[in-house]
């Protein structure tokens, strides 16, 4: 046995992997998990006779996977100089109701995307909301907005959040001697952002930049309702009547994003500056006769991607309450009908959130203290799997269930299901279970060490306290996406299990629209609760 | 390494060429030329200042006066507002009453700042600062202007702080010596009018941190530039300062030079804060106090039941007498003795050499020393 474990560690050290044995064959077996989605993209391939080669290359596939690009690198610039912008403003600056700002600003992200087009799209139909608000004081609502500037606008405003989160995080734990110092020195405001303050938070942003770029790629729901040809739309029109073409186009999604993700993973290298956090209060930039232009992109921000479609789901309730009560048919709107999609949301939020940490915890170990080109392989591909459409993972597991000798009983069970959102949203909390990993002093388990304490306790009384803050706001990330993710959870849920983004879903597609605004509602409600009571609440950038 | 070439070399390598950092300091140190401006220096004045954090006060009424080219250390304890007056100084924060004046100009008032960019004042912080994803030699050129001679001037004040060759270094590598010396060279580099320090050498180990004072105080005195620096640390206060300020609790209770400080204190907080004291209960009448130890010359007539302040250096010992030797600690230099007598009062004494009394020995003493002050009895 030791010795098979000697040659085992002597193989994967010469195929780059470092640091104890154990730790990287659990992450092997980790990675291999979430490998499922592509290794399933693969075997349908051959399976069904695909032609990825042809289909990378032909006509067809060209203007999907432009659109595709496209969306998902201005989305990607867009979220990142507005999810830095406003983190810089809440942190730094004199901005009025900052402290309001900095719980609203990462709200966006409890919105399902597909509600927010959907709200957009009827508020600006003809007798939208838009019209009924406008047109009393004499203003014609705006044209209908769809296409690539509708998606571009919605994924914007509601996946700002991922690059936000860790830059306020980044730059809130910046030492302020650093933009003193720089002031000292003879720079201005806006020369110590771009001298000091951003070479530290680049590596953050680019993190959350990622996100969003592998986000806009797996996503569905916007770009169906904006009508708008990308690859996931066309192996979603594609997946009954020509499967082998839908394969392939799947399988051109996975380079597409397993290669985004190793060029990210190449650039953050570069940029590893690490730092402790710093204790004194921070100088705030007097914005002065900025003040008002930087309330105004704080309050659209928000706006857009929050307190708008929360009007227009408030506005669907209340017609449908209204309707109700004037004694119209039942059009929906039944609160109490709604606690048992609550409760399956909340839980399947909740242990989603907890195994993901518990399963990224070994990779973060892995990548943050042993740094190899093993490590890093595994990295790009839990990260790869967040841009494979919640359907496709589905599929895959759902394949799995049914193929592999043994796994049957899985089949549509909640296990399987929590598999699914595992490995579509892993590396949320991965990225941030590595900076955790980061934060811990090693002397600190040292001196743990040297008081006897055993690999296991000192994980538990020393190391996961330590990285309670990074664990918690990952499984924070984990648990908003689980709560709103729609096409897996259709597609890989026990029969029954309803959540409130299916039921959100299933009540639009009816038309019953009371319904959709009570659900979506509800969700956000629950969502913003959960992500206070769990994260926000102990997350320094916020004192 | 070049660490070890420039402790005494660091004076002498203030080259009297310093024009490539636009500056003209003077190399000659001042010849006490009263308030005239030596070097580069200019005169710091601070007027009625008071802060206050979230309605906390940190800062009240703290008025100080700092010559040009001279080097004032504030020193307190911890918690009592002295890096917060630095950064009102400096103007990190924003003064709710007062003014800090350099010369002419007023560069803070709760009206008024002059944003910190525009002060021309250099600052080295307790941690450095440094910023890390720059280069040693980035950090120095950061607040001088781009264009032909900045390298120049990098090497120039790498040179002054004796670093010459580390200019390619991360900061990450530096030891906490290294480090401030950087620190240092990167405050002095756009040649400011006035230099703060905020603790420079509280992270160093005590070694370093006596080795570094000497060499930024005879820096700073050959530069002539006008410095505050603060300090927990008495010692460094008395090396370093040509005048020290003692706060405490948000209050600046007596600015003077460090003899001054030492042999008048202004009360018997700042007594006891600035070295070892005996505080003796006597009665005085004119310029002499009767006390247990015989008569004590005082500087300031007096009148009535007073406490004395005797220094332990200038207690004088004999063989057999009223005191008993409790303990002793032979410090190398010097000998203290720790002596209790009848009544159960206790006192210590230094002397200048071996021990000569051991413990359990009996001894007299007597006050062998300068006038010193007496504070009524409260």
């Amino acid at each position: 046995m030791p010795r098979t474990l000697g040659w085992l560690g002597a193989t994967a050290r010469a195929a780059g992997f470092r640091g104890p044995p154990l730790l990287w064959l659990a992450s092997l077996l980790i990675a291999a998990l979430f490998a499922v989605p592509f290794s399933y993209l693969v075997v349908r391939n051959v399976t069904e006779g695909s032609e990825p080669l042809r289909t990378f290359f032909s006509r067809d596939t060209a203007e999907p996977l432009w659109n595709t690009l496209r969306l998902a690198v201005a989305v990607s610039a867009a979220s990142a100089a507005l999810g830095t912008l406003l983190a810089w403003l809440t942190m730094r600056t004199d901005l009025p109701f900052r402290w309001f700002w900095r719980i609203a600003c990462p709200l966006p992200l409890v919105l399902p995307s597909f509600v927010a087009a959907a709200a957009l799209l009827a508020a600006l139909a003809p007798g939208g909301l838009a019209e009924e608000l406008l047109s009393p004081i004499g203003l014609h609502a705006p044209t209908r907005i769809d296409g690539f500037w509708g998606a571009f606008f919605v994924l914007t405003a509601v996946s700002y959040p991922y690059v936000y989160l860790p830059a306020a995080a980044r730059i809130g734990g910046l030492p302020p001697s650093l933009e003193e110092a720089s002031r000292l020195l003879g720079q201005g405001g806006l020369a110590t952002f771009r001298r000091v303050v951003w070479p530290q938070a680049r590596g953050a942003v680019q993190a959350g930049t990622l996100l969003v770029f592998l986000y806009v790629v797996s996503d569905f729901g916007v770009v169906k309702l904006m009508g708008y040809s990308t690859l996931s739309t066309n192996i979603f029109l594609n997946r009954l009547f020509d499967a082998p073409l839908a394969f392939a186009l799947g399988l051109v999604l996975a380079v597409v994003a397993l290669t985004v993700a190793g060029l990210e993973r190449a650039a953050v290298r570069g940029s590893l500056a690490h730092l402790a956090a710093g204790g004194v209060r921070a100088r705030r930039v007097a914005l002065g006769r900025w003040k008002a232009p930087a309330i105004g992109a704080v309050v659209l921000s928000v706006g857009t991607g929050l307190l708008a479609p929360v009007a227009v789901l408030a506005w669907w309730a209340y017609r449908g309450l209204a309707n109700e009560a004037a004694g119209f048919d039942r059009a929906g709107g039944d609160l109490s009908a709604l606690s048992e999609p609550a409760l399956n949301t909340v839980l399947a939020g909740l242990v989603t959130a907890l195994v993901a940490v518990a399963v990224v915890l070994p990779l973060a170990y892995l990548t943050g203290r042993h740094r190899s080109w093993g490590a890093g392989a595994v990295h790009i591909v839990v990260a790869g799997s967040f841009a494979v459409p919640g359907l496709l993972i589905a599929l895959a597991v759902v394949f799995m269930a049914l193929r592999v000798p043994g796994l049957h009983f899985l089949y549509l069970s909640f296990p399987l299901l929590i598999f699914a959102y595992v490995v579509h949203f892993g590396v949320q909390a991965l990225r941030t279970a590595e900076v955790g990993v980061a934060t811990v002093d090693r002397r600190l388990e040292e001196a743990a060490q040297t008081l006897g304490a055993g690999r296991l306790r000192r994980l538990l009384r020393i190391e996961v306290p330590l990285m309670l803050p990074a664990l918690a706001a990952g499984g924070g990330l984990v648990m908003l996406s689980t709560m709103k993710e729609l096409p897996a959870t259709l597609l890989a849920a026990p029969i029954g299990f309803e959540t409130l983004a299916t039921r959100i879903w299933n009540a639009n597609e009816d038309g019953f629209l009371a319904d959709a605004g009570l659900a979506g509602l509800v969700l956000i409600a629950v969502s913003a609760a959960l992500t206070w009571m769990l994260v926000i609440r102990h997350s320094e950038h916020l004192r | 390494m070049a660490m070890c070439r420039s402790m005494p070399c660091l004076i002498w390598e203030v080259s009297p060429n310093l024009s490539a950092l636009g500056v003209t300091w003077s190399t000659a140190p001042g010849t006490g030329a009263g308030d005239a401006p030596r070097g580069r220096g200019r005169r710091l004045v601070v007027e009625g200042l008071s802060f206050a954090y979230d309605e906390t006060p940190v800062l009240q009424d703290i008025s100080l006066e700092v010559r040009a080219g001279s080097v004032t250390a504030l020193l307190g304890p911890s918690g009592c507002g002295k890096t917060t007056l630095l950064r009102v100084i400096a103007g990190l924060e924003r003064p709710q009453a007062g003014a800090v004046r350099v010369d002419a100009d007023t560069l803070s008032t709760p009206e008024r700042m002059v944003s910190p960019e525009r002060r021309r004042i250099g600052m080295v912080f307790q941690d450095g600062a440094l910023f890390p994803h720059l280069s040693v030699a980035e950090n120095v050129a950061f607040g001088l202007p781009r264009g032909s001679g900045q390298s120049e001037a990098v090497a120039e004040a790498l040179a002054l702080v004796g670093l010459t060759g580390f200019g390619e270094r991360s900061p990450a590598t530096l030891s906490g010596g290294q480090r401030q010396r950087i620190a240092l060279a990167r405050a002095l580099a756009p040649g400011p009018e006035l230099l703060l320090l905020d603790e420079p050498f509280a992270n160093l180990d005590p070694m370093r941190r006596v080795e570094l004072r000497g060499e930024v105080a005879a820096l700073l005195q050959s530069l002539g530039i006008t410095s505050v620096f603060v300090t927990h640390d008495q010692e460094e206060a008395f090396v370093m300062g040509d005048q020290v300020a003692v706060m405490n609790e948000g209050r600046v209770l007596q600015s003077a030079s460090a003899s001054e400080l030492y042999g008048r204190p202004s009360s018997r907080w700042v007594a006891t804060f600035v070295g070892e004291a005996n505080l003796v209960a006597g009665r005085s009448s004119g310029t002499c106090a009767e006390t247990p130890l015989g008569p004590v010359p005082l500087t300031e007539a007096a009148a009535g039941a007073c406490e004395v302040l005797l220094r332990p250096e200038h207690l004088a010992l004999e063989p057999g007498g009223g005191w008993e030797v409790e303990r002793l600690e032979f410090y190398g230099h010097d000998s203290l003795y720790v002596l209790r007598d009848d009544a159960g009062r206790t006192l210590t004494a230094r002397a200048a050499a071996a021990p000569l009394h051991h413990r359990g020995d009996r001894v007299s003493v007597r006050y062998a020393g300068p006038p010193t002050v007496a504070f009524p009895t409260p």
